[in-house]
């Protein structure tokens, strides 16, 4: 599980193996080349990947787990904010409709009002909850 | 070696479940962790005598979900702490002024964020400067 860069993470991992048996990406940018072009900050994005996307396409394809998603089959939980502009929520929603189509077992979680992390304490005490029940139910099978 | 007499082994046992039930009234739960209060803003007076600083809590009552934060003052050597700034919106960001009598701070209470000053010891607070830009903060 992660949040934001860890949530990035988090989508990397279920790409790359089925060891876990769930996981849970909270604020995740599954997609660096739609990141680019909807997040608030995409020239610290631009800076880190060393150029931009249509100058090289595989760099932006090779890390983003959107381009290998062929081989995910973890559980996966996607929690976002609806007013997230540092990782737009579109990054979630891809993610999730992308589990969804390919019939690995997922959930979304939207607060609204949120910006990159919950603020207000009824949420901040939800997003806990939640991810210890996703965690809970694929870890007591 | 002394050997563990009755008395002594219930004694030990007895403390052992004690331990453990505390252990589990002090589970971490999302409830317990939303009781402990965050402090920060610190701002200590010219003289060093006091210190200021922010407590926010959450309030969750009814439809309500928000963090409020108050303003406090603390004598450095301990004889005080108060409450210095009270209502529904938040006080944050306290400032000494240069001769320490005065404590300048933002506040919530009106539409937007302002700065307001209170003596150090008591009165009400004086609306000091011209509302900040939201975007300034």
């Amino acid at each position: 599980m992660g949040w934001s860069y860890g949530g990035y993470m988090t989508s990397f991992v279920v790409t790359r193996t089925d060891r876990f048996r769930a996981a849970s990406m909270g604020a995740g940018l599954p997609n660096l080349v739609s990141m680019v072009t909807t997040t608030d900050i995409s020239d610290y994005l631009v800076a880190h990947m060393g150029g931009e996307f249509w100058d090289d396409y595989d760099t932006y394809e090779k890390h983003s787990a959107i381009y290998h998603f062929k081989n995910v089959v973890t559980p996966t939980q996607v929690i976002h904010g609806q007013n997230d502009v540092r990782v737009p929520f579109t990054q979630g929603q891809e993610f999730y409709e992308a589990l969804k189509r390919k019939g690995v077992d997922t959930e979304m979680i939207v607060y609204p009002r949120t910006p990159h992390g919950p603020r207000e304490p009824k949420f901040l005490m939800d997003v806990s909850e939640r991810i210890a029940v996703w965690f809970e139910k694929y870890l007591e099978e | 070696m002394r050997k563990l007499t009755l008395p002594t082994v219930l004694l030990f046992i007895a403390l052992a479940l004690t331990t453990l039930s505390n252990a589990q009234d002090n589970i971490w739960t999302p409830e317990t962790h939303m009781k402990v209060k965050r402090i920060g803003g610190t701002a200590i007076s010219p003289d060093g005598e006091y210190v200021a600083y922010v407590v926010t809590s959450p309030v969750m009552e009814g439809e309500k979900s928000e963090y409020l934060s108050q303003i406090w003052v603390a004598a450095a050597d301990g004889s005080f702490n108060l409450q210095y700034t009270r209502g529904e919106k938040s006080n944050n960001s306290p400032a000494f002024s240069p001769d320490g009598k005065q404590l300048a701070f933002i506040s919530q209470r009106a539409e937007k964020p302002q700065v307001y000053m209170m003596r150090l010891m008591g009165g009400e607070p004086e609306h000091w400067v011209s509302p900040i830009p939201t975007s300034s903060l």
